[in-house]
């Protein structure tokens, strides 16, 4: 037999376990195998060693060691019980409750802690139609620190990473109800003015978590507008000092993340408009971009867009005339919209004029915060006395009517430069009535139509059927906002009573796409349900409509008669 | 081979009145009669050391974890259900005591080293020192090298081949009660002890070829 098969037996053999026909058997080899005798032998001497290893004597007071051992261990404090010797353990316990009492420490202080100082931007007594509240300027500083842009910056990557960090639609939620957005304006540094809308934040930060984090289901499942209340989230806290930097770049980030190398069915344009006086450079408003129509594919919107005349944007002009920051104004509705959707949708271009795609966002918010006093002078000029010589208002003409009952919420009058730049915005017929009607309003709604006319039309209709009133503030008819081709703007102003603005907000895309004259999809009819009202009190609403209808370039509309 | 799984087969052992098993005075230790423990202490004592001190080969280290090893008993004795033998789990409890002891001595470094130079190393209560007149001079020179050759290549094998070298060959446990007692199955307590005894060989290949 091989030595192979028998060797396994060896130790057996080797401690007497062998069973007696395997006995014969490897004896039976091993008479004729030196090998594996040497092997058993070795074997058997190894053993032989290990069991004359000696044996020690035990101390001759072994057992009195013990019993006073169990006698002082009995004696010992309860620490002591739980962790027996000086041990990890034992540290760990130790350090444990410092770390708790710390932590308790900090929830007190946290609790308990004053609120941050309003910002030294302050707050300005402003007005505008509809918007009754105090208004607080938009300038990036907190408890007497000017903000830089770099800090923004460094706390809006805070923000983005925190959002980045967060998974799926339920996480955001969960830490959406754990943290209200007043606290993750607390966090951040900044802080958040509790009157504002806190569902129209919080629906645009669920929006943008859900958007962040690529959960698509989490997208869907935010009916109420994902894109709009997103936007206009954002937008509310830009109003509050200092906060506009995280938002916006938290959405910057995840705008980014769309591949821009043409425009998209829902894309979208952020446009930092002159809405309001005191916020008209750093509001973001979102304009959601349907593509107008199937007749003007993509890519011919695209090619358009290369030709946008980008050094001709008015903000020089506006600031030869000596105002700069209502310059900036101007520059969001047009230069700033038309920059950021070139550099989104013909990159190459974009580069080639060293446009940034964040342009809308930090450069603009930068330009401002190193210019504080061309916003004192916006705020100054905007919020003036009312002129005595101003007539009296018409009744019913709610777009300007007082507020309040004091003077100082009075209408204030426009200068001649204020003039001048509200006609380089919305042409000659607005009245300074109607600029402060659209600089109060957030757009409620806008909509891309295929024709502005007729969908102004039915807007009226609908109005007047449900007891409202509304009045065409404004209209572009030139390039004003989009810069693919021409677009045309309407803005018009709702008033209705509070019980009717469900109703009004159900049928009026019913309406419009029924006549087919939306080029809206379900997407924009989502949006629309998460914007916010521009002015409500208990018995009425009034808000803004937008209404963008695009037009080729050479296909300009005169303005239609007012 | 022993059988430790019945415990009134344990013989008396000193101190302790002939034919009282270890059951007798553990009952009588958890009546309340600490004269029990003692006797049972003073009747497991040796072993006990022993078997640390093989696992641990440092003598003063198995004296303290034989002493832990009482205090435990002493102090969860209401836990031992009887299902083995008193002994069997006192082995336990030694071997876990013995391996906690070797993880903190192996994370410090702090095995000893047997020099061949000086067997008997600082430690005056060493055994090795105790003279055995009756062996000759140089027979007794020769079995203390060979003690320290065997102790100092216990010393180097791996743990687990040292805690079954220990179970199988100096403390004579059957393959069963090893495997019961290191959780293992009988066919891996036999491989491994026939990996660890070709591990030893090599180590005292000298002594074994002699």
């Amino acid at each position: 037999m091989e030595c192979k098969k028998i060797r396994p037996f060896l130790d057996d053999l080797a401690e007497g376990e062998l069973k007696s026909p395997q006995t014969e058997i490897v004896e039976e080899h091993l008479k004729a195998c030196p090998l594996c005798q040497r092997e058993l032998s070795a074997t058997r001497q190894t053993i032989r060693l290990l069991a004359e290893f000696r044996e020690v004597d035990e101390p001759p007071d072994f057992v009195q060691q013990v019993m006073q051992r169990i006698e002082k261990r009995q004696k010992r404090s309860v620490l002591d019980r739980l962790f027996p010797r000086p041990s990890v353990a034992r540290v760990l316990a130790s350090v444990s409750c410092v770390a708790i009492a710390a932590l308790g420490a900090w929830l007190v202080y946290k609790q308990f802690a004053p609120t941050p100082p309003p910002p030294r931007g302050g707050v300005a007594k402003g007005r505008g139609v509809g918007r009754s509240k105090p208004v607080r300027l938009a300038r990036a500083s907190r408890g007497g620190t000017e903000l830089s842009l770099e800090e923004s910056r460094k706390r809006g990557r805070a923000f983005s990473k925190a959002v980045g960090k967060r998974e799926g639609l339920a996480e955001a939620e969960e830490v959406e109800k754990a943290h209200p957005v007043e606290e993750f304006g607390r966090r951040l540094g900044y802080p958040i003015a509790a009157d504002e809308r806190v569902e129209t934040r919080s629906a645009g930060l669920r929006g943008a978590f859900a958007r962040k984090t690529g959960d698509k289901k989490g997208d869907k499942s935010f009916p109420a507008g994902t894109t709009g209340a997103m936007q206009h989230g954002a937008e509310r806290s830009n109003v509050v000092a200092g906060e506009p930097v995280a938002l916006s770049y938290a959405f910057r980030t995840q705008q980014k993340a769309k591949k821009a190398t043409a425009l998209q069915p829902r894309d979208t344009i952020l446009t930092l408009s002159a809405e309001r006086p005191s916020k008209s450079s750093t509001a973001l408003v979102g304009t959601v971009l349907e593509k107008a129509a199937s007749d003007r594919p993509t890519q011919a919107a695209t090619s358009e867009l290369a030709n946008v005349p980008v050094a001709q944007a008015p903000v020089e002009t506006a600031a030869s005339a000596g105002r700069p920051a209502l310059a900036q104004g101007v520059s969001d509705s047009g230069e700033g919209q038309e920059k950021n959707l070139l550099a989104r949708s013909a990159p190459d271009e974009a580069k080639r004029l060293e446009i940034d795609s964040d342009w809308y966002g930090h450069r603009h918010l930068g330009t401002l915060e190193k210019a504080p006093e061309a916003q004192d002078a916006l705020s100054t000029a905007l919020l003036k006395p009312p002129n005595p010589s101003q007539p009296e208002k018409k009744e019913g003409d709610f777009s300007s009517q007082e507020k309040g009952a004091t003077g100082q919420e009075q209408m204030p009058a426009l200068d001649a430069n204020d003039s001048r730049q509200i006609q380089s915005l919305f042409g000659e017929a607005l009245s300074a009535e109607h600029y402060y009607a659209l600089a109060g309003a957030v757009p409620e709604f806008v909509f891309v139509v295929k024709d502005r006319e007729k969908a102004l039309a039915e807007i009226k209709k609908l109005v007047t059927a449900l007891g409202g009133e509304t009045e065409s503030a404004a209209l572009g008819d030139k390039k004003l906002t989009l810069g693919v081709g021409a677009s045309l703007a309407e803005w018009i102003i709702v008033k209705l009573k509070t019980s009717a603005y469900e109703q009004f907000r159900e049928k009026l895309m019913v309406r419009l796409t029924s006549r087919g004259l939306s080029a809206s999809t379900p997407e924009l009819r989502r949006a629309g349900r998460a914007t916010h009202l521009s002015d409500r009190d208990e018995a009425t609403v009034t808000f803004c409509i937008r209404l963008v209808e695009i037009r080729e370039q050479e296909q300009t509309q005169q303005p239609p008669e007012r | 081979m022993s059988n430790l799984t019945d415990a009134q087969e344990m013989p008396a052992d000193r101190g302790s009145p002939k034919g009282e098993s270890d059951s007798d005075l553990i009952e009588r230790y958890l009546a309340g009669s600490d004269e029990a423990f003692n006797r049972l202490a003073l009747r497991h004592q040796r072993w006990t050391i022993n078997l640390a001190y093989r696992f641990l080969g440092n003598y003063e280290d198995a004296c303290d974890v034989a002493q832990e090893a009482f205090v435990r008993v002493h102090k969860h004795m209401s836990r031992f259900k009887g299902d083995c033998s008193f002994k069997t789990w006192l082995y336990k409890i030694v071997l876990n005591l013995s391996r906690n002891r070797y993880r903190r001595k192996e994370a410090r470094g702090e095995f000893r080293k047997i020099s061949l130079d000086n067997p008997g190393g600082d430690d005056s209560r060493n055994p090795m020192e105790i003279p055995d007149t009756t062996l000759s001079v140089g027979r007794e020179v020769r079995r203390k090298e060979i003690q320290c050759r065997i102790e100092e290549s216990l010393s180097r094998l791996p743990r687990k081949y040292r805690e079954i070298l220990v179970l199988r060959h100096m403390e004579g446990l059957s393959y069963s009660e090893i495997s019961k007692m290191l959780g293992c199955a009988e066919g891996s307590v036999k491989s491994r002890l026939h990996r660890a005894r070709i591990e030893i060989r090599k180590l005292l290949a000298d002594l074994v070829e002699a």
